[in-house]
């Protein structure tokens, strides 16, 4: 009887003892931008940057910056000019979680190309060169401080710096895209035609010229276009 | 309040009251015409059709400035209706290139419209036609098309303050058909329906096509407004063989959807074939 009692009490002192673990959701999407406030320590005078993924299956992350020394100069708008931009993009992520350690609370890592664009503007017409910085270079994005602020690091590229704009957590079902303004002029958590509007007044533009937006650009060919205008209209009526 | 709606409740009686219906648009529009407020609204104001039938109303606009892209919701009774197709109207289309995105749901019964002009181009001013939508009659009925969650937004996007009118659909006219059609070796009973909204009196007769068409039997009913009947025409084959059964209900002043009004189906006699005939097999085929 006695060993029968004692066997009870490890049990249940083991129970106790065992820690215990919120279960993750089956599913988690998560939508994150921001702004990228400084790139190897220096500010920058331009950028954006966002993230989508679906926690532990898949993920894609852009980053776009103009650092200051190639920020365009501020002068009257001309025909001809340069506009340079640095641009980095997850490839393949290895690791998606949430709630990664103490400190991050969002974690992708993988293989990342950083890429710097220079796109010459000549009477109306441009021409782009793509300069490779890093390729297929492991990195990773961290936010920390309770989603306020995010890292990059790339390796081969400096230290990427920034602050969370905007971020969505949801279990109930995926994000959808192309949610980027509403009736007061910031997202609204619904695809409607304000956003259709948006990015149609964008229509045809190119980086460097106005209304383009690399927050818009759905489909990361640096032209606001059909694919994006399609993009919000695959989501349109859709809420979250 | 960036949208006022105006419901023709009027419309609610148009059934029992057709032309009503005239009326209440005719109010509608002298109202939206003392206002240069934007209005969106259904055109016609009050739809008709019969089972079976496409009509086409028109989502028109009225003293907008400066549209640059606009969206609604237009719902309907799904039991009654089933939007077949929507289509861009010319009205933004005139002011430059467009991107025009509609989505049917055809089982919630709505759809949900967007059109946006393309590039840094002033919007379109006046009145003019947005969408065009065609419906099919699946069944009779009325309701509400419902246009709703409307916004307007011009080229500096911002919101175009803006009244709404619903339109109004309800089966109409005369209309009657047979349902249903069963035979069998001693009888043929063909039910019919009066699908319009008048109350019909009309012929029912029945052939068989082994001989050239004999009457197998006519009777006479009236029917009210959605009303059906099942009458029965005794009959006795004459020879085994395989007949077609035919039943047509007269065509009555003023029908349009005429297809209905006849039915067929076969019947096969096998074995003997007079009615006083000993035992013998019958197969029914449909």
């Amino acid at each position: 009887m006695k060993k029968v009692i004692l066997a009870s009490v490890l049990l249940m002192t083991l129970v106790l003892m065992t820690p215990t673990f919120a279960q993750p959701a089956a599913e988690t999407w998560v939508m994150m931008q921001g702004m990228i406030n400084s790139y190897g320590g220096l500010p920058v005078a331009y950028s954006w940057c966002g993230a989508y993924a679906k926690v532990g299956e898949w993920a894609q992350a852009h980053a776009f910056w103009i650092p200051l020394d190639l920020a365009p100069p501020l002068e009257e708008p001309s025909m001809n000019f340069t506009y340079c931009f640095y641009a980095a993009r997850l490839v393949n992520a290895s690791v998606i979680e949430l709630n990664y350690t103490e400190v991050i609370d969002f974690y992708i890592s993988g293989i990342w190309d950083v890429n710097k664009f220079t796109f010459e503007y000549a009477d109306g017409n441009f021409t782009m060169t793509m300069e490779v910085i890093v390729d297929d270079a492991a990195g990773n994005l961290s936010v920390t401080g309770n989603w306020t602020d995010f890292t990059i690091e790339i390796t081969g590229v400096p230290s990427i710096g920034g602050t969370v704009m905007f971020y969505y957590i949801t279990s109930a079902e995926p994000i959808p895209m192309g949610d980027v303004t509403g009736p007061m002029g910031q997202m609204d958590n619904c695809v409607d035609i304000w956003d259709l509007v948006h990015v149609a007044r964008a229509y045809g533009s190119t980086p460097g010229i106005m209304n383009f937006d690399f927050s818009i650009d759905f489909d990361f060919d640096f032209e606001i276009g059909l694919g994006d205008l399609t993009t919000i209209a695959a989501s349109l009526g859709e809420e979250y | 309040m960036m949208q006022k709606r105006i419901i023709p409740f009027i419309f609610l009686f148009a059934l029992s009251f057709p032309f009503l219906g005239i009326v209440a648009y005719k109010t509608i529009v002298a109202v939206n015409t003392s206002s240069s407020t934007a209005t969106i609204y259904v055109d016609p104001q009050t739809s008709t059709g019969t089972a079976g039938q496409n009509f086409t109303v028109n989502i028109n606009i009225s003293d907008v400035n400066d549209l640059y892209g606009w969206e609604f919701k237009l719902g309907w009774n799904a039991t009654i209706l089933d939007a077949v197709d929507v289509r861009e109207g010319s009205f933004l289309k005139d002011g430059g290139d467009t991107f025009f995105y509609p989505k049917i749901n055809h089982t919630e019964g709505y759809a949900l419209v967007d059109c946006t002009l393309l590039g840094t181009i002033p919007g379109v001013s006046g009145n003019g036609t947005l969408a065009t939508i065609d419906f099919h009659v699946k069944d009779r009925g009325e309701c509400i098309l419902d246009l709703y969650d409307t916004i307007l937004v011009n080229s500096a996007e911002q919101s175009i303050e803006h009244t709404v009118i619903d339109g109004y659909y309800y089966t109409s006219g005369h209309d009657v058909a047979v349902i249903n059609l069963v035979a069998s070796e001693s009888s043929i009973n063909v039910t019919v329906e009066n699908q319009g909204t008048y109350t019909e009196t009309f012929n029912i007769s029945t052939y068989y096509t082994l001989l050239t068409d004999p009457l197998i039997g006519n009777q006479t009913i009236t029917l009210e407004p959605g009303a059906n009947t099942t009458l029965t025409f005794p009959w006795t084959p004459p020879t085994y063989g395989r007949y077609e059964i035919r039943a047509e209900a007269s065509i009555v002043p003023g029908e349009v959807d005429t297809a209905d009004n006849i039915k067929t189906t076969v019947i096969y006699i096998n074995g003997g074939g007079e009615s006083s005939g000993g035992s013998y097999s019958r197969k029914l085929l449909r």
